[in-house]
Parts: C-alpha cells; structure tokens; sequence
C-alpha cells in the first residue's frame, strides 16, 4: 500500500468518525513530491464526502471556529439595509455626504454635485429603493470608500423582494391595498418633465443601467 | 457489495435539515429557513475549509487562505440561501465548491489589486489631482473583477449537477472500489467495511484512493 493510499483511507475514517482531520496535517505526512496528488484526492473525497454526525462537543468546538464566528457576524451585519452600512463606511473613510459626492461626480465625469449629494443623503435616510441602485454606482462607492465590494451590495431582504421566501404573514391584504393605491396614483401620474440622465440612472435605474 | 447492505430506515442528518430548510422557504418561514441554512453552514465548515486549503494550494498564504474562507463563509450565509435551487446535499456541496473556487480567485485578485494601489498611491500621494485618476483605474479592476464574480456565481448555480455525475461514476467503477466508496458516502466505519466485504484495512484503504482517483478522471470524462 502506497503512503497515499494509506493517508487518504485514515482521513476518510477520521472524517467520517467526526474527528475533524486537518487538511494541511495531511498534506505535511506526505513526500512534497506526492502531495498534489493526494491534495486531488482529498478534494474529490470533500466532494462526495457526507457530513459527518458531529456529537454535541464537536458542534459546540466548531461553533466556537473564529473563522465561523467572524463570518456569521459580518454576514448578519451585511444583513442590513444599505442606509444603515453606507453611513458608517463613509463616516469611517472621514468623508462628508459632499465629499463622496465630489468624488463620485469626477469619478463618472459629471456634474451637479449638489443632486448627487441629495441622492446620496437619500440612500443613507432609507428613502431610496435599494433595488433601483446601478452597480457601477455601487462598485464605485466601493472604490472611494476605500470598501470591500460585498459590503455594498443590496441587502438579501431588499433583492427578495416579491419572493416566497419573504412571504407576509398577517396584515399583507392592508399593505397591497396600499400598494395598489400608490400603483394607481403612479398610473395616473404625468410622466416626468425629463428623461433621466447619466446621475439618474446611476441612482435610479436599476442594477444594469 | 454495498447493495447488500440493509436500507438505511432514517435518511442522513444532513439531507434532513436541507428539507427542514427548503420547507421553511417554502412556507415563507423566512427565521426558519435562515436557522436551517446556518446549521448547514455550521456542519460543513470543515468542508469549506478543506475546500479552500485545497484549492488554493500554492496560491494565497495561509494568511489570504483565512480571508479566502471568511469571504466563502460570507457567500455561502448571505447569498447561496437565496440562490440555491437544488434539493439534495450533493448539489449543495457542488454549489459550495463553485463558490469557494470564486472566493479563492477573488481573494486573490483583491491582494493583487492592493498591492499595485498601494504602490501607486505611495507614487502620487502628494499629487491631489492624481487622485480621481487612481480611482478610476481602480473603479474600473472593480468593475470588471465584479463582472467575473457574478459570471463565477451564475456558473456555480447553473452546475448543480453533482448529484447526477455520482449517478452516473459510481457504477462505473470496479465492483470493490464500488462498494466501499458507497459504504464510506453512507459513513460506515472502516472496520464494519472490512467485515462486510470480507477484506483487510489495507484493502480497503487502496479501493478507497483508487476510487477518488477513478471518479476524479470520470469527472473529466462527464458529459455536461
């Protein structure tokens, strides 16, 4: 029996007794000459692998993973509405509502910084759809925030909207009653004097504009 | 042979919370379903970790290997919850493996992309104007790299097909590496193996990596 085989099949029964074996203290037992090949191996075994029935001792250790914790928490924080995570990067990178909108309006060439600053002010009330905002915008929040891209993207509540998954519970037939009647008085409405521009879009027309 | 095995009278653990999961979306049990999917995010960590450690061998230090499997981890609480439309642990785990593929990638370009921002802002610090154009070279890396993210998350669901090449590979490979890697995919221990199919620990061992090792060319060889 050759050492790969003989490290693959002790994985396999660690892994599959709930021991947690550890990747990298497998791939250091083996000759570096072997170790892409057994590196294959245990990839294709985390591919089909079932998940072990961890007992409680184990859930908890792996509970209490920093890496697990750490990501959990900046997931749920990733959670929540665009308004609430816009402000604090921007406070966090020192600038001022006017400032990111300067910056903005040279990053895409434009003009009329105040409406840009409006909008922005806007975002940050939670009285813009977040739904309605472009990714270029977004991607270029993130570059002069100096932010990681994740961090502004719609939250998961806003991208579902209309979903099942979100589906309302008790009062639903007030709110689309409502709906309804701000859809009517929409459709009523005298379309806008003038078409959106290059800044509107940017705010107002959707993920691909 | 495995065949001979007795039904398993309960299903695995781990396919019993992805119903318990895909019932509560159903339901609109939106706390439900978030609680469901983060005991399966929990129960896989090691997984994804292993996934990460492997896929980025020789690419990202351990350090980037850290950020690698937080931005994984992010991904799988965040966004395949919403996106996965699959129903069995296998199209799960194809799912993870897609995403942690495109965290590592990420992870990678992120610290490449610093690098060179930093280098260029440490040259133009002082210049203000310069600014606004090193935003821009960097809005654009942004730009494209998010392209690629949403092309890597688009593929990642689109390829949900891990259950259908198991179908597919395993009775194709020899009646012993057959049966062994179907009792080790039911967790049963190497020594019920070694009693059922009347042969030694290092028999079992070498079927085993022989196994991954056949599957592993098989998956080259499926048609998608």
């Amino acid at each position: 029996m050759t050492t790969i085989e003989q490290l693959v099949g002790e994985f396999i029964d660690a892994w599959n007794a709930g021991r947690r074996p550890d990747v990298d203290a497998y791939l250091l037992r083996a000759e570096p000459s072997e170790r892409d090949e057994l590196a294959a191996q245990l990839m294709t075994w985390l591919e089909i692998a079932p998940t072990p029935n961890f007992d409680a001792t184990t859930q908890e250790a792996i509970s209490s993973e920093p890496s697990l914790t750490s990501a959990l928490a900046a997931a749920a924080d990733l959670r929540a509405p665009l308004a609430e995570r816009l402000s604090t990067l921007r406070e966090r990178a020192g600038l001022a509502i006017g400032d990111l909108a300067t910056r903005l309006t040279q990053l895409f060439e434009l003009d009329d910084e105040p409406r840009a600053a409006a909008y922005l002010q806007q975002i940050e009330r939670n009285e813009l759809d977040e739904r309605r905002l472009s990714r270029r915008l977004l991607d270029a929040l993130a570059a002069v925030l100096g932010a990681d891209r994740d961090q502004l993207n719609p939250s998961p509540m806003a991208l579902a909207g209309g979903h099942a998954f979100f589906r309302a519970e008790e009062d639903a037939d007030e709110w689309i009653v409502e709906d309804i009647d701000v859809l009517s008085r929409a459709a009523l409405s005298p379309a806008p004097a003038a078409p959106m521009d290059d800044l509107d879009r940017l705010f107002l027309g959707g993920p691909d504009a | 042979m495995a065949a001979e095995r007795d039904p398993t009278p309960v299903s695995r653990h781990d396919e019993h919370k992805l119903r318990q999961f895909l019932a509560a979306r159903r339901a609109g049990d939106a706390a439900g379903a978030r609680w469901w999917w983060d005991e399966l995010v929990r129960d896989n960590f090691d997984r994804v970790r292993g996934m990460v450690i492997l896929q980025s061998r020789g690419h990202l230090s351990p350090t980037e290997q850290d950020e690698a499997l937080q931005r994984a981890l992010i991904k799988l609480t965040n966004n395949m919850i919403q996106t996965f439309n699959g129903t069995s642990m296998g199209e799960w785990v194809n799912s993870a493996k897609k995403l942690v593929f495109g965290a590592c990638v990420d992870t990678q370009r992120r610290e490449q992309a610093a690098s060179k921002r930093h280098t260029a802002f440490d040259a133009t610090d002082a210049e203000g104007y310069e600014t606004g154009r090193l935003e821009r070279d960097v809005f654009k890396a942004l730009e494209k790299r998010r392209q690629e993210a949403e092309h890597a998350d688009e593929s990642a669901e689109l390829d949900a097909d891990a259950r259908g090449f198991l179908d597919w590979a395993v009775p194709k490979l020899s009646p012993k590496r057959r049966a062994v890697m179907e009792l080790d995919r039911e967790n049963v221990p190497c020594e019920e193996i070694q009693e059922r199919l009347g042969v030694s620990r290092d028999v079992v061992y070498a079927s085993r990596s022989r196994a991954l090792k056949d599957l592993a060319k098989l998956r080259e060889e499926y048609p998608s």
